[in-house]
């Protein structure tokens, strides 16, 4: 198993940075740390990458009005994905004979908006741009490429008591190294996780504070928007500002082809979930992506509706976004570069009076029931409001105003939620969630002269493809893990290659639990604890997995085919055939919170022995009913991605015998619900390499 | 090659049992001798592990919840012509599904769901025949309260809020005692449900069946399975 490289005891971290910027000898005694390891989603021309950034500094442990708080000397340590290094070097944009960039090849500026707050009033911390290089673990050409820098920022001087908060906003990544064919290497990032650095406690002063009402640095104003994206309880069903929006166009789709739900149940609270959620949506005109992510506060399951005889279930859920507001680059007209700040708020629809978006999910009401027909999906369906803002063409501020936006968009996205072949994944375990959305058109842009059809020009009118990844929903109550005082970030994977990939395991060696007759001669010969076990020369497993970066954790791939050589079942060497059906099954991918350690679920299995005296064994999983067959999962395969294996030493679920079995032999291992697990590690081929994201 | 129905393999036993309470009336049994190598009279302790997955299901809604882990532990008396009732005792099981959060079961839509089992020690009755090597048995005094993920708390037990009887048998040959399945028998119903829990899921006076099979081990000075036989 792979332990998982990124996960660094913070402190250390800090501390390493601190030295390594030779800050420490500097560091006053009456002093504390300020930082966060934090998480951006960062957006080149045509792809998104997840960069990690921490950011320290000291502050005086106390400070007074009227008074000078220096940072000092801020540190930054920014760890960006392979992929990213990687996918520069690949690009058709590179000049003919580039060579990929080596971590000494690459530098680069961070520029990271900071904003200081205090009583409800924040300006911008104006920090300079910091010059950023690789160290000396980065060296090598593999693995994630770590950059660092350090500089000093504006002292902050506040004229009030209270509590003086730093916060952290959007960045701009530019790597020199990165060649400038690459759009510049220019990333622009936007926040997936908490973004608080820190704060001090300002007491009042022996001198004179200043007049201002609210604190200052030498800087302008902020384009702070008050959005709070921490977790917060969504208000219940029955409270003000809770339930379903009534809206008729953000009704529910139709129910699946065959299923003949009752009516709707009662409604109940439902329960306060939240999920962090990060993507981009294409803007078609500008050939551009902008970055998107946001805190999405749900009540869950507020009603529903069921039909039990096709094990079917329809749940109801509703939701309100706190988008981050996300700036982005692009070439207007193909030709002008444009940088812009979009603020994405959710609104009611046209007429309405709830800003609420509804969220309805078909799914199975049993994960072990009768096997269901239908495939499974969630629908969010909201309005959302578009305002732009923080525009700037070729480096030129472009003065739109505060009031430049568009009218309310309606946004129908889906989350695919699998079927009992690919494997079946709920709303609550997060996903991809897709649609396409058509900008309208942008109105009350400008001061003076109306910017408008500038901006309508460049955005306007296209239908453009957004793609988001929900993370794992936490619970902000602490009932049921993930509690959200640790939430989870949205999780995707790169694959590459990708495609075909042979694994194979030999001998492969298939087993159930131990007991029973195994060579008919009665219960009271000595066979009656021997472990029944099916051993095949080898088996092959052929998957045929996604390519490329961004790729979802669901249905990351499927087992195309599967063949057994050789087979015979022990005790007693009966000869059997081995074969799998059911195929495609899905493969599934998963990376542990706790270990880092990336593991696979193959589900939709259905195996079949049948040995040469008569004995066929079914091997699947059982309904719950304890009265017929379903298809079966495994779970906990562990994928060790260096040395292209994938090991069963971890399985945390397996197959069991199921009720098609027809065997005379009296055993343990034979009845229906009897579990068989299989042994070893299969190596595969060709090498893979997967990383999140 | 020739194939069994299903209804056959589930039991044997479900046959026996058919058998035990029709045509050869339980009061016809007069006694039960239990065994296992190394045991002697009166008691044996025993433990009983999950083989295969353990479920309970509203039989009104068709919700379910599947636990991957069962573990239970008891007392089985040892000798020949026993009492029929109360041949052995179960007094503790712990359900669960590791792989989930928390290591709650898995419940319908996604809920996961914390099972806790009460009232005990349970009691194991031997109900008919053995054939096959299957006596047919049931098992009373069950209790259960439920905590789910939705945060929907409700209560199972028998009529009345008494401890519920469930039907199933031990299998001499596999050594698992099985209930559930074609045929079974359960008392058991929801007794409350707050206003947290899913009317289409969950509703007070639902009837739950419960299906799951352990594999029972006797405990030291025992040193092979338990054998169970009707008395003849």
């Amino acid at each position: 198993m792979l332990a998982n490289p990124r996960r660094v005891v913070r402190g250390a971290t800090v501390t390493a940075l601190l030295a390594s910027a030779g800050l420490l000898a500097a560091v006053r005694v009456a002093s504390a740390d300020i930082g966060a390891e934090m998480t951006y989603l960062c957006s080149s021309r045509d792809a998104s990458y997840k960069v990690t950034a921490d950011i320290a500094a000291k502050v005086p442990s106390t400070a007074r009005v009227g008074q000078p708080v220096h940072l000092g000397e801020v540190g930054i340590r920014l760890r960006l994905p392979e992929a990213l290094r990687a996918s520069a070097s690949q690009r058709s944009a590179l000049p003919q004979g580039a060579q990929r960039a080596s971590a000494e090849d690459v530098t680069g500026t961070a520029t990271i908006a900071v904003t200081i707050s205090q009583q409800g009033q924040s300006v911008d911390a104006a920090w300079p741009a910091f010059g950023l290089s690789s160290n000396a673990d980065s060296a090598a050409n593999v693995g994630p490429l770590v950059l660092q820098g350090s500089g000093a920022v504006p002292a902050l001087v506040t004229d009030g008591t209270g509590v003086v908060a730093w916060k952290a906003g959007p960045m701009r990544l530019r790597l020199s190294g990165m060649n400038s064919a690459d759009g510049g290497g220019i990333l622009s990032c936007t926040p997936t996780s908490s973004m608080a650095l820190g704060q001090v406690r300002i007491g009042a002063g022996a001198t004179t504070a200043p007049q201002q009402k609210q604190p200052s640095s030498n800087a302008k104003p902020a384009t702070t928007t008050g959005v709070n994206t921490d977790c917060t309880e969504e208000p219940a069903s029955t409270d003000p500002g809770g339930g379903m929006n009534p809206d008729p166009s953000l009704s529910p789709p139709p129910f699946p082809e065959g299923t003949n739900p009752g009516r709707l149940g009662r409604l109940r609270p439902g329960q306060p979930r939240c999920s962090k959620s990060a993507g981009f949506a294409n803007l078609g005109k500008l050939n551009a992506a902008l970055p998107f992510a946001a805190q999405v506060r749900f009540r869950l399951n507020v009603q529903s509706q069921s039909d039990f005889a096709h094990n079917y279930f329809r749940s109801y859920t509703y939701a309100h976004t706190a988008a981050v507001p996300s700036t982005g680059n692009a070439l207007g007209f193909g030709f002008m570069p444009i940088k812009s700040t979009l603020e994405t708020t959710q609104v009611a629809p046209p007429g309405g009076t709830s800003d609420t978006a509804n969220i309805y999910s078909d799914a199975p009401i049993n994960q072990y029931g009768q096997p269901a027909q239908f495939r499974g999906a969630g629908y969010l369906r909201s309005y959302v409001q578009l305002k732009v803002g923080g525009v700037s063409v070729n480096g030129t501020p472009m003065n739109l105003g505060d009031k430049c936006r568009t009218d309310a968009i309606p946004l129908d996205l889906k989350v695919d939620l699998g079927d009992d072949s690919t494997g079946r994944s709920g709303l609550q375990d997060g996903g991809t969630y897709t649609g396409r959305v058509t900008v309208p058109e942008f109105k009350q842009c400008g001061t003076g002269e109306d910017l408008s059809p500038l901006l309508n020009a460049m955005s306007a009118g296209t239908s453009n493809y957004v793609k988001i990844e929900a993370a794992q929903w936490c619970d902000p109550t602490n009932m049921i893990e993930p509690f959200c005082d640790q939430q989870p970030e949205p999780t995707t994977y790169s694959i590459v290659p990708g495609g075909t990939i042979q694994a194979r395991i030999a001998p492969f060696t298939f087993q159930g639990p131990a007991g029973g007759d195994h060579n008919g001669a009665g219960d009271d010969d000595t066979d009656k604890w021997v472990t029944p076990q099916i051993r095949c020369d080898s088996a092959t497993f052929k998957f045929d997995f996604k390519k490329g970066h961004y790729i979802s954790k669901y249905f990351a791939g499927r087992v195309t085919d599967a063949h057994f050589t050789g087979c015979v079942r022990t005790p007693g060497d009966v000869p059997q055939e081995m074969k799998a059906s059911g195929l495609p099954w899905g493969a599934n991918l998963k990376t542990s919170a706790d270990t880092g350690d990336l593991t696979m679920s193959i589900a939709g299995i259905y195996w079949e022995a049948a040995g040469a005296d008569g004995c066929d064994l079914h091997f699947n999983n059982i309904s719950d009913s304890y009265d017929g067959d379903i298809a079966g999962t495994i779970q906990g395969i562990g994928l060790d991605v260096k040395n292209d294996r994938m090991s069963f030493a971890g399985v945390t679920s397996g197959l069991q015998v199921g009720f098609q079995t027809a065997c005379q032999r009296a055993g343990a291992g034979y009845v229906p619900s009897a579990p068989w697990s299989v042994v070893g590690d299969m190596n595969y081929k060709p090498h893979q390499k997967i990383t999140s994201p | 090659m020739r194939k069994l129905t299903r209804n056959t393999i589930i039991g044997g036993a479900v046959a026996a049992a058919a058998i035990g309470f029709t045509s050869i009336p339980a009061s016809a049994v007069t006694g039960v001798d239990i065994s296992a190598p190394g045991a002697s009279s009166p008691s044996n302790a025993i433990t009983g592990v999950n083989a295969g997955n353990v479920t309970a299901k509203d039989n009104s809604t068709g919700a379910a919840i599947t636990c991957s882990k069962g573990t239970a532990s008891g007392t089985s008396k040892i000798g020949t012509n026993l009492p029929l009732a109360g041949v052995a005792t179960v007094s503790s099981l712990a359900l669960s599904s590791p792989a989930n959060p928390s290591g709650w079961c898995s419940g319908p839509v996604g809920i996961t769901v914390q099972v806790t089992a009460s009232n005990f020690p349970w009691t194991m009755n031997v109900t008919g025949v053995t054939a096959s090597g299957v006596t047919p048995g049931q098992l009373t005094g069950i209790k259960a309260s439920i905590v789910g993920s939705d945060n929907c708390h409700a209560t199972v037990a028998g009529p009345g809020g008494a401890g519920g009887t469930i039907s199933g048998n031990y299998n001499n040959s596999t050594h698992n005692l099985t209930t559930g399945g074609v045929g079974s028998t359960s008392n058991l119903t929801v007794q409350t449900v707050d206003a947290n829990c899913d009317p289409t899921l969950i509703n007070a006076g639902d009837s739950i069946s419960l299906n799951g099979a352990f594999t029972i081990t006797p405990s030291a000075p025992a040193t092979g399975p338990l054998t169970i036989n009707s008395h003849t």
